[in-house]
């Protein structure tokens, strides 16, 4: 670490740790608070990176969380940004956006082509001839983005906050601190949020080697640190301002959603870069860069540097540098007049030429243009372009022509801002309730003046919050005098002068853009993708902004700004997904299923048994088995996931006789209904069962994917209508199980009090008892076309109700039997499934539920659609087709097409490959005329060929009903 | 718990009983719910004491909770000998039809402890540090619709968490996996 210096006073780095790391396959050691930049210029390494487009060697530039050139990958972490990534022990590193490594970079011969890739070049070239067009789009996402995802890598579940305060202050340096404290002062609840690792802002290394500067902010931060109000996270960024003071706040490992009562905004203010020949080259960095290596990290940036200066902070840059031992071979001031202030003074007195009235034309850069040798000096005039001033040999050039407000996330707040001639710098003009702005971003400048600032923005967001109520005083005045250069941009005719590092942008750039049209600023960002890289221009907006005035001869207000979205730095996506919340729901016997080997699958928000494992059996026998098993003796399915709905009040025959077509005012008590329910345009929409328990009390069941929006859609009705009726939906009391098979009420007449003799309990029958010796209410039902028993349970009992039932079956060798079976069972029968059998168009009389429709009601939903329809001719029917028996061939999916003529007239509904019936069978929508039993029908399968079946009557099984009334 | 009843989470905590003193789950209680346009009148009949304001709650026996959560809904919380579930029991038996027993079998986990309010910031949006306690708040919690009830224990807030059935192993799983992960 030849490049380290002694101690620095507030270093941010711990000697005591030494950490070892590799980049491009050499080892190096840094030291515990480097970032990886700064770890790597401690051994004199410049060159960091290539540029997006040309290759073109870079470095390090602003050190402040902004250089999209000096961008790390270890294989895992795609873009690690190496002036803001804390180095850890072991770490390989590579530059991201090379072939071949950094120093060999295959790819450096792009640049030798640049005349050939002008602005918007791709716009141009690419779409001719149509055929090539796959071979540039292969070409050019080999060649384009920054870094590779690596897609083996699992994901990592990062964690969702949520966060409340009174004042969220953004920005921990000096008006930040004194924000923090005066608003902690009265008493709300402070947070302050830093993206840096520490507090104190350009304090930390624009303090001029004032240790009383130094001891202030110490002091602050500590007086901070005691408040028991007042959180501070360093480290985090504030990445995005939303509606209502919605701040979305990001650490390494998670994004947090603050909600605070008012907000200030201290970002401070971003240096801005100079235009000049070659101004991108390796050792030529803005001067807060060259301050930050020295007093952050202890390093010494250069031997020999020349600055750029248009303002004071300039001057102590220069002054900075020779207490670090660089020679300062020169100061070019962009000001005829130099500096007035007692730093020019001190920098004289140091021996430094100073050049007034002067720019850097051009870096030079050395041989193997990873560095820069030297930089021509020339006066600045007009015709400075055709001027060839003196070369004065460095390897350094710090550029400190002046600063723009770190606006991003104010304008996302919706402050408004004007550009001033005083300052040369955006400022705020008008701030939305809650926000406040204080500090550099606001044009205070004198750091007595930003510590007022601050405190004045404090208390008045504490006041805002209304739980403060002292006076404020009034806010400082913004400084007198421009710390920013009005155009700072010199054209250099032979080199490239870049405007935006992220994107490779020349001047020249913008100049072509210009005349081709793109005269307005959201315009040529969008042709030139000026701002739109890593670092959202934050180096090159102010100047791209000034270049278009120029060209457009406008002033700086009158050409705007681009729009500052989310997210303030680019954040990892794992963040924004955060950790996944997926409810899923489970049954009360979920366990006993995992312990008999079901397959769940997802039925809505359920896990359902799909079906059981049994040995080696594969599944379409196993679905066959249970279903068999049914049939012939017994089986047990676990439909829970039914929706139960109450209904009682005196209205609750009323609602129901509203919402359903059939009719349940003379539903005897006892005794249920199949019910199909419908929107208003006639669409059938749920179906279920509608038990009448009491007079004014119903039970209601409902699919299993639809409880709770017909749940929503009852109440809605119920209100609509101001019925006295009281609804509650019991789908997650409520354990439920059926029982199925010619032995079930075997099985299950020893577990209840019922009487469940076909007399006293007839099919369509709903009985409230007790089945082991839990309160239960059993309906007779016949769903999957067998005798059967659907017992529902409150749900801490469902397991223990479900074992014994089990146990009692075993004397008939009962089976569970999963979805797949029960749907087979049913499509047998000849039962549909809302959803599955209809889509959003299907009204009940193209699925043959016309039984179902009351004849003479006053009123349902959907009559008056039913109405119309019932005046034409329908368009498809549901139908049922089969397949031979042992037939062996390619059958299709369910939704393949049915085709006649070339023409579709239809499609699978529903689909069982194997049945207990031998063959396999379906239902399918076809046009009417193809309804007619025995019509053969081809469908068409994924694979394009066609399978020919045959169209049957419903049901394929039991069609007189005899099974279920047993 | 009775030998009869079957939590849906009883395998999930008995295999994390290391982050018990964070989120527990207790199940020696039982919950009743009552709901009917005639309520107050139907309380008042019976000499029964209505939490006053939508949400309010009044203590129960040992730990348990009466929460009004409608202005015709109430749930019951506790012990299953505890004389006001009987009390419950036998005015409903004489209630008219327009007060009615419905069933609530919702399960109760509780967040614990220092880092109970951060565990709940990770997975609702709700600020329950500025949620008063003994009242109950509706949200959603891991995306679960979700009954947060914030109570005093020794000087301490613990978060009585009321979460349907078939959503507890999921409220339970999430909260588990936050409460083991310490960030």
């Amino acid at each position: 670490m030849k490049y380290r210096l002694p101690a620095q006073p507030g270093e941010w780095i711990d000697r005591t740790q030494e950490l070892n790391f590799r980049f491009e396959g050499a080892a190096f050691t840094g030291f515990a608070g480097d970032v990886i930049a700064s770890a790597l210029m401690a051994h004199g390494v410049q060159l960091l990176g290539r540029s997006f487009k040309y290759h073109r060697p870079r470095g390090v530039y602003s050190l402040a969380g902004h250089d999209a050139n000096a961008m790390f990958s270890d294989g895992t972490h795609t873009h690690w940004r190496g002036d803001s990534v804390l180095l850890a022990q072991g770490m390989d590193l590579r530059a991201v956006n090379t072939i071949g490594g950094l120093k060999g970079d295959r790819l450096n011969f792009v640049e030798r082509f640049s005349r050939f890739m002008p602005v918007g070049f791709y716009y141009k070239a690419f779409h001719r001839p149509v055929w090539a067009f796959p071979f540039y789009e292969k070409q050019t996402r080999k060649i384009a983005g920054l870094g590779e995802v690596n897609s083996a890598l699992l994901p990592t579940a990062s964690p969702k906050d949520y966060a409340w305060c009174d004042v969220l202050v953004v920005g921990g340096g000096a008006a930040g601190l004194e924000a923090a404290w005066a608003a902690g002062e009265t008493g709300v609840r402070v947070m302050l949020v830093e993206e840096q690792a520490r507090l104190g802002g350009s304090l930390a290394w624009q303090h001029g080697r004032n240790l009383a500067v130094q001891q202030a902010c110490g002091e602050l931060v500590a007086a901070l640190a005691g408040m028991a109000n007042v959180e501070i996270r360093c480290a985090t960024m504030a990445g995005g301002h939303y509606a209502d003071h919605w701040v979305a706040l990001f650490d390494a490992v998670r994004m947090t959603k603050l909600r605070a009562g008012a907000v200030v905004y201290t970002p401070g203010a971003i240096e801005q870069p100079a235009v000049f020949g070659h101004n991108d080259l390796p050792g030529v960095m803005l001067g807060s860069a060259f301050q930050r290596l020295v007093h952050l990290y202890a390093i010494k940036p250069c031997d020999r540097m020349v600055v750029l200066a248009a303002n004071s902070a300039a001057y102590g840059v220069a002054l900075d540098m020779l207490a670090a031992g660089v020679e300062v071979a020169a100061i070019a001031d962009l000001r005829p007049d130099g500096e007035p202030s007692v730093l020019g003074e001190e920098v004289a007195a140091a021996g430094v030429p100073i050049y007034r009235g002067h720019a850097v034309y051009e870096a030079v850069p050395r041989g193997d243009k990873g560095g820069l040798r030297g930089a021509v000096v020339a006066p600045v005039d007009d015709a400075i372009a055709a001027r060839r001033g003196e070369i004065i040999a460095c390897d350094g050039l710090a550029v400190s022509v002046g600063w723009m407000p770190n606006a991003a996330l104010l304008s996302q707040a919706g402050v408004e801002f004007s550009y001033g001639q005083t300052l040369e710098q955006l400022t705020p003009i008008a701030q939305p309730d809650g926000v406040f702005v204080a500090g550099r971003a606001r044009g205070v400048y004198d750091l007595a003046q930003q510590r007022e600032d601050g405190r004045v923005a404090g208390y008045m967001a504490a006041r805002y919050t209304g739980q403060y109520d002292g006076e404020v005083a009034a806010a400082p005045q913004t400084a007198k005098e421009a710390h920013s250069h009005p155009y700072p941009i010199f054209p250099h005719r032979g080199k490239k002068n870049f405007v935006d590092f992220d994107e490779d942008l020349h001047l020249t750039d913008f100049a072509n853009a210009h005349q081709e049209g793109y005269d307005s600023i959201e315009l040529l960002k969008r042709y030139s993708t000026v701002g739109m890289g890593p670092s959202q221009g934050k180096l090159a907006n102010m100047n791209a902004v000034r270049i278009l005035a120029k060209l457009n001869g406008d002033s700086i207000n009158d050409t705007g700004s681009t729009t500052s979205r989310p997210f303030y730095q680019p954040v990892p996506l794992g963040h924004l997904a955060g950790r996944r919340f997926h409810p899923l729901r489970r049954t009360s016997s979920h366990e006993w299923h995992r312990g008999h080997d079901a397959e769940f699958y997802h039925a809505g928000d359920w896990y359902r048994p799909e079906y059981y494992h049994h040995g080696d059996t594969q599944r379409d026998e196993c679905i066959v088995q249970e279903a068999r098993q049914v049939r012939q003796s017994l089986g047990i399915i676990d439909v829970g996931t039914l929706g139960k709905l109450m209904v009682n009040g005196p209205d609750a025959v009323e609602l129901l006789e509203r919402l359903y077509t059939g009719r349940f005012k003379k539903l005897a008590v006892g005794r249920y209904r199949y019910g199909v329910a419908l929107d208003e345009r006639g669409v059938v929409i749920e179906d279920g069962v509608i038990a009448r328990l009491a007079e004014d009390r119903f039970y209601v069941t409902a699919t299993s994917g639809g409880a709770d929006a017909f749940y929503r859609e009852m109440l809605r009705w119920a209100m609509i209508w101001d019925l006295d009726v009281t609804l509650s939906n019991a789908t997650g009391q409520l354990a439920a199980l059926n029982l199925a098979g010619p032995h079930s009420r075997m099985a299950l007449a020893p577990l209840t009090d019922l009487d469940l003799s076909p007399e006293a309990f007839p099919y369509l029958g709903v009985r409230e008892g007790e089945v082991c010796g839990v309160r239960a209410l059993v309906m007779r039902v016949g769903f999957v076309g067998e005798l059967g028993y659907e017992v529902h349970v409150p749900a801490w009992e469902g397991e223990r109700v479900w074992r014994a039932l089990f146990e009692a079956g075993a004397e008939w060798g009962v089976r569970p039997f999963g979805v797949e079976a029960q749907r087979l069972l049913r499509l047998e029968k000849g039962h549909l499934i809302v959803g599955h059998d209809t889509d959003a168009l299907t009204h009940p009389y193209e699925v043959g539920l016309s039984w179902a429709i009351g004849n003479n009601k006053r009123f349902f939903v959907g009559q008056r659609s039913l109405q119309v329809y019932a005046e034409r001719d329908i368009e498809r029917t549901l139908v049922g087709v089969r397949w031979p028996e042992g037939f062996k061939g390619a059958l299709p999916e369910e939704c393949n097409l049915i085709i006649s003529g070339g023409r579709m007239v239809g499609r699978m509904t529903s689909l069982a490959s194997a049945s207990p019936l031998g063959y396999p069978l379906g239902m399918a929508f076809v046009e009417p005329d193809m309804g007619e039993p025995g019509t053969r029908v081809e469908v068409r399968l994924d694979a394009g060929v066609m399978s020919v079946a045959e169209v049957v009557a419903l049901p394929f099984y039991d069609p007189d009903d005899e099974r279920q009334k047993l | 718990m009775s030998d009869t009843r079957t939590s849906p989470i009883a395998k999930l905590v008995a295999t994390s009983a290391e982050i018990r003193a964070i989120l527990d789950h207790p199940t020696e209680m039982v919950k009743f719910g009552v709901k009917g346009r005639g309520l107050v009148e139907w309380a008042e009949r019976h000499e029964i004491e209505l939490p006053v304001q939508l949400y309010d709650t009044l203590p129960v026996g040992e730990g348990g909770v009466l929460v009004r959560v409608g202005e015709g809904e109430l749930i019951l919380e506790c012990a299953a000998d505890d004389p006001l579930l009987s009390r419950f029991n036998a005015a409903l038996e004489t209630a008219g039809a327009d007060v009615y027993r419905i069933e609530q079998q919702a399960v109760t986990l509780v967040l614990k402890g220092d880092r109970a309010l951060g565990i709940l910031a990770q997975a609702c949006g709700v600020n329950f540090a500025a949620e008063p306690v003994n009242r109950m708040v509706y949200t959603r919690v891991a995306g679960a619709s979700c009954g947060v009830l914030p109570q005093d224990e020794g000087g301490q807030r613990v978060y009585r968490l009321w979460i349907d059935y078939s959503l507890a192993p999921h409220l339970w799983e999430t909260l588990a996996e936050i409460a083991g992960n310490r960030q």
